[in-house]
């Protein structure tokens, strides 16, 4: 493909060596590198100075893994021959081979400075414009290939695709108008045709034209292929267009006919009722007002009449209602069939309405009430039979895991108990109770439990999965090793897992790692995610082509956005996030001797624990040690396999890093992570610890004005909950402190900081002392402001420490939640009181009995 | 070695048997799911069987004659026998236990285990003989097995030696195994 149409230029050999040369280009094309390697150099010898002989076999040692070569000979081949488009090309896929697309698309443009309607170039070119997302340049080069090729119809359609990404609907329209022209007769493929009418009714309605949407969409109607997502599509236009007569006959007799069972048909019937174009999938909380609960209440009886099957239409009057005897109502009738059966997952289904403290309350009374009868006559009140035997079992459950929502507990393993009694061979009993153990801070209690219900169905992937993060969070790492190993290809060679890209697993591991002070191996960890992110970008190169090709338009629209915002999923924030703490620690790390730091990383385990974990890690140590050596021995033995690997037959090469103390050992940690931090800023804006961590970057690099930045886009999220509202109340206090205190700060710099302090609440001048007590005052009833004014005291007011210490040491921990507790406590550690924190702790553990940052 | 514990001789109403019976299902031992097995023993008996125990069943192909019985998907009975053999190819079977956890008894699913232990004897021409004990005294297991034709035969003294009734009685069964 590189190189096809050189035949046009003369290249200047002569004609045996041109016909070697042309067969080097088909080598490389059919991968058979070998070959093509001994092509060139039978014209290398003759001709050393042929730059484009020189380039093709650098291309050619490129894909066999010698890529230093590879870049000295294209690069002498460009030097050589710096007007062949050949050559630049070349150099360009070179680059593309190392994902580096920006130089990339640099030499595609020189190479089209000599070879300017080179279509294959310019194909490549435009595939390297989308991906980048450099919109205006992917316009121009898709109108060049059209005007070079117009009886090609995928150039009509990525033309139309590059104007619909850069906004521009109209023009995009034009072109499929103009495309639709050309046809003759009949459609060749139903499908296809069918696609490019959707295609064009996506433009209609994305370009904001609804009213051409919807009379489009009936013209078409008879040559789609698909006809729910006609009728489907049908109702959202005229539920947007605000037609909700017509809206809601197309969800009530047609759409719920065809499935009952569908979130989605729901909430646009829902708002076709209620007349409102703002689609709610789940109302949630306080969202529903009582009208709504009227105006749906009614509908949901009929539907429950009309689809007696469907679960839904008996769940979601759960999330609307308001009043709470409706509720009492819809929850009994939903919930007690669910019992009957025997249901897993009901409490997660029903989880998300404890928002509602009255949802809650009506719950925690129907489970205690049922079960009152349960226990007094095996019977339901009303009922003339008796219930089956395993409908109180369910009923402890639910109840069980109601008394632990409640942070109750204590009550919620008496109940669990209850039902291992009754049934023991029952495995999600011992699941919950690993949970609940997990909620009450002890981590080793409930990895214990949910090994116990592994071990109760060795065939299944998803106990194996939990245990293995249980064993994680307990910071057993060699069990937990072993035990997703059961699980995977290649037993303990955790190739697999990467390949697989296994992320929660890489992110359990990594916080495992951080917490016992392993930096190095952390960031390892951290990084793979991040390697698979760089890889789902990736792998949108192969749908450029292949979309536009099969007519799946829509669908490859749908990816570019998903790929647009990809960085934004929770698992690359939480990646990103642990890089940056880890070089954080780092650089504030005194250097000191690593073993101190994993001492203190085991902190949060009591001392048996920490005793029971080390001896337990050494052992599996040795283990581990002497399987590693034994396969080492094997692989070595075995010969190499021949390079199988998906993208154009690389060899695996070997991890020259495998414990990341490269990672960890850099020049300069602050500068590593402001690079993670920089994607965060663009993709998880929304994301309060984006903001946190770029402050705390900012502070330590004296970036005021970016630090204060920073505080500014955190303002607005601190207001999510009390936690968080603290969180930015310490940082607004430190800046001000350091910003302040410094000496020979310039003038101008003082004089724009304060300008803005009034959009942090504080008033320019104020004094801080004053600003913290005032925060004080406004939250005096969340203990997380207290702590956090208490300990922001202690820094403005050295001398008045001893009052902050006490002000935390008299928080009640038993009217605390466990992380408020957890906090407490690292508060008055890092106040350095060791008398006042070690009373604080006894007390809390009489209040979390089984947590063990608490344990004695 | 078989004990019969604690029976609650409440009845079931005939329409909530009923209604139990379609939620009923059986299945087999594997090495995958015996730990669960063990704790329904353990639930059910007051002797503890050791690990062999388990081994065998969950490898040897005795599982043949051992079945499981779930309610509604949860493991609630289970029936473990061994073949013994006889002379030539003939053999004997054991019921080394037969136990459903108490809240999910008198719902009929002990009977259909034995019924499925019986189908499998059925099955084989070579069988000659299903036995167990039963502790002396405990008429209502008498009287379960007896609904399935078994004979009462000789007492063996001594036979459980950790428990308060030492004697057991031997029931037994020649074939056919099956009431067509
Ligand atoms: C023996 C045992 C397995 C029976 O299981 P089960 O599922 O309750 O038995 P079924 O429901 O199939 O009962 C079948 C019949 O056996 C008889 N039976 C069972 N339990 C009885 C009892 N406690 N009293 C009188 N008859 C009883 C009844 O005739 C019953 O039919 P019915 O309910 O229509 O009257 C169970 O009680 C058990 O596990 N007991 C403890 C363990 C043990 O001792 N096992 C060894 C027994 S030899």
């Amino acid at each position: 493909m590189a190189a096809r149409d050189n035949a046009l230029r003369d290249n200047g050999l002569p004609a045996k060596e041109n016909t070697l040369f042309k067969s080097i280009v088909k080598h490389y094309e059919t991968k058979q590198y070998k070959k093509g390697l001994k092509a060139a150099d039978i014209v290398l010898r003759k001709f050393p100075e042929h730059g484009e002989t020189n380039a093709m076999k650098g291309l050619i040692l490129n894909c066999m893994e010698r890529k230093a070569e590879a870049y000295e000979l294209v690069r002498k081949g460009v030097k050589m021959d710096i007007k062949s488009h050949v050559c630049w090309h070349v150099y360009g896929l070179l680059y593309r081979s190392d994902r580096e697309y920006l130089q990339a698309i640099k030499c595609y443009r020189s190479a089209l400075r000599w070879d300017p309607e080179n279509i294959q170039i310019l194909r490549d070119l435009s595939l390297l414009q989308v991906q980048m997302r450099d919109l205006d340049g992917f316009v121009q080069t898709r109108q060049q290939l059209l005007t070079l090729k117009p009886t090609n119809r995928n150039n009509w359609f990525s033309f139309a695709l590059s104007q619909q990404l850069r906004g521009r609907y109209k023009q995009a329209l034009g072109v499929v108008d103009a495309y639709e022209a050309t046809l003759e007769g009949a459609p060749e493929n139903d499908y296809e045709h069918s696609e490019m009418l959707l295609y064009k009714n996506l433009l209609f309605e994305e370009g904001g034209m609804l009213e051409d949407a919807v009379n489009h969409l009936d013209r078409s109607e008879p040559m789609l292929v698909d006809k729910l997502f006609y009728h489907e599509k049908k109702a959202q236009l005229l539920l947007k267009l605000g037609r909700f007569e017509e809206a809601l006959a197309v969800y009530r007799k047609t759409l719920m006919k065809r499935n009952a069972e569908h979130y989605g048909y729901h909430a646009g019937l829902q708002a076709a009722t209620l007349k409102r174009k703002d689609v709610v999938e789940r109302w949630a909380g306080v969202d529903a007002s009582e009208e709504v609960e009227q105006v749906l209440g009614p509908l949901y009886k009929e539907l429950q009449l009309e689809f007696p099957r469907s679960s839904i239409c008996k769940r979601l009057p759960l999330d609307f209602a308001r009043s709470a005897p409706y509720f009492r109502e819809v929850a009994a009738a939903y919930i007690i069939p669910l019992v009957r059966k025997g249901v897993p997952s009901l409490f997660a289904d029903i989880k998300p309405l404890y928002v509602d403290s009255m949802k809650a309350e009506v719950l925690g009374d129907l489970f205690r009430s049922w079960l009152d009868q349960l226990e007094r006559d095996g019977k339901l009140s009303g009922e003339a039979l008796p219930e089956l035997p395993s409908s109180i079992l369910w009923v402890r459950i639910l109840y069980a895991q109601h008394l632990d929502k409640m942070r109750d507990t204590e009550g919620a393993l008496a109940m669990i108990d209850r039902a291992i009694e009754h049934t023991p061979t029952l495995l999600d009993l011992h699941m919950l109770k690993a949970r609940i153990f997990k909620h009450a801070g002890a981590f080793l209690k409930a990895s214990e439990q949910m090994e116990i219900a592994r071990k109760m169905d060795l065939a299944d992937r998803y106990l194996n999965t939990k245990s293995t993060r249980y064993l994680l969070r307990a910071n057993l790492l060699e069990d937990a090793t072993k035990t997703i190993a059961l699980f995977t290809k290649d037993g303990e060679n955790s190739s697999n897992l990467f390949d697989m890209q296994c992320m929660w697993y890489e992110l359990e591991v990594a916080h495992c790692y951080l917490r016992q002070g392993d930096f190095g191996r952390a960031l390892k960890n951290f990084t793979s995610v991040e390697k698979h992110f760089g890889d789902i970008v990736e792998d949108q190169f192969d749908f450029h082509t292949y979309c536009i090709r099969k007519m799946t338009l829509r669908a490859y629209v749908r990816l570019l956005q998903l790929e647009d915002h990809v960085y934004g999923h929770t698992f690359f924030v939480k990646a990103a996030c642990g890089i940056i703490e880890t070089y954080l620690r780092i650089a504030d790390r005194p250097k000191s001797s690593s073993a101190e730091a994993a001492e203190a990383a085991t902190d949060d385990l009591s001392a048996a624990e920490r005793k029971k974990a080390e001896s337990k890690r050494r052992k599996a140590e040795a283990k581990a040690k002497a399987e590693a050596e034994a396969k080492a021995k094997a692989e070595a033995a075995a010969p190499a396999k021949e390079g199988k690997g998906k993208k154009g037959g690389k060899e695996k090469v070997a991890d020259e890093d495998p414990d990341g103390a490269a990672l960890a050992n850099v020049e300069s940690p602050l500068e590593r992570a402001t690079v993670y931090l920089r994607t965060l800023q663009t993709h998880a804006s929304n994301e309060l610890c984006t903001h946190t961590y770029a402050f705390e970057l900012y502070m330590r690099k004296r970036r005021f004005l970016l630090a204060l930045r920073a505080l500014r886009k955190a303002v607005p999220l601190s207001r999510c909950g009390p936690a968080e509202t603290a969180t930015v109340h310490r940082l607004i206090v430190r800046f001000f402190a350091e910003v302040r205190g410094a000496a020979n700060l310039p003038a101008t710099l003082l004089a724009v900081i304060e300008l803005q302090s009034g959009a942090l609440g504080l008033q320019s001048g104020c004094e801080l002392i004053a600003f913290n007590a005032s925060f004080l005052e406004q939250h005096h009833a969340q203990p997380a402001a207290k702590v956090a004014a208490a300990e922001m005291l202690a820094l403005l007011a050295p001398e008045r420490k001893a009052e902050a210490v006490s002000t935390i040491a008299s928080l009640d921990p038993s009217a605390l939640t466990l992380d408020q507790a957890i906090e407490a406590l690292a508060a008055l550690g890092r106040l350095g009181d060791a008398a006042a924190t070690n009373d604080f702790k006894a007390k809390a553990h009489g209040a979390f009995q089984h947590a063990t940052v608490f344990a004695p | 070695m078989v004990v019969l514990t604690g029976l609650p001789s409440r009845r079931v109403p005939p329409a909530l048997r009923q209604r139990a019976q379609q939620l009923i299902s059986f299945g087999s031992v594997t090495e995958k799911n015996v730990e669960q097995l063990r704790k329904l023993n353990l639930a059910v008996f007051p002797v503890r069987y050791n690990d062999k125990f388990y081994q065998d069943i969950a490898t040897v192909n005795a599982t043949a004659y051992t079945h499981l019985a779930y309610f509604s998907d949860i493991m609630v009975g289970a029936i473990c026998s061994r073949m013994e053999p006889l002379d030539g190819t003939a053999f004997k079977v054991y019921i080394m236990t037969i136990g459903v956890l108490a809240p999910y008894r008198r719902l009929g699913i002990g009977k259909r285990l034995l019924q499925e232990t019986l189908a499998a004897c059925a099955e084989q021409h070579e069988c000659q003989e299903v036995y167990l004990h039963v502790q002396v005294g405990n008429d209502e297991a008498v009287q379960f097995y007896r609904q399935f034709g078994f004979e009462v035969g000789e007492v063996v003294k001594d036979y459980y030696q950790k428990l308060e009734v030492t004697d057991a009685v031997i029931l037994s069964k020649k074939p056919p195994f099956t009431q067509k």
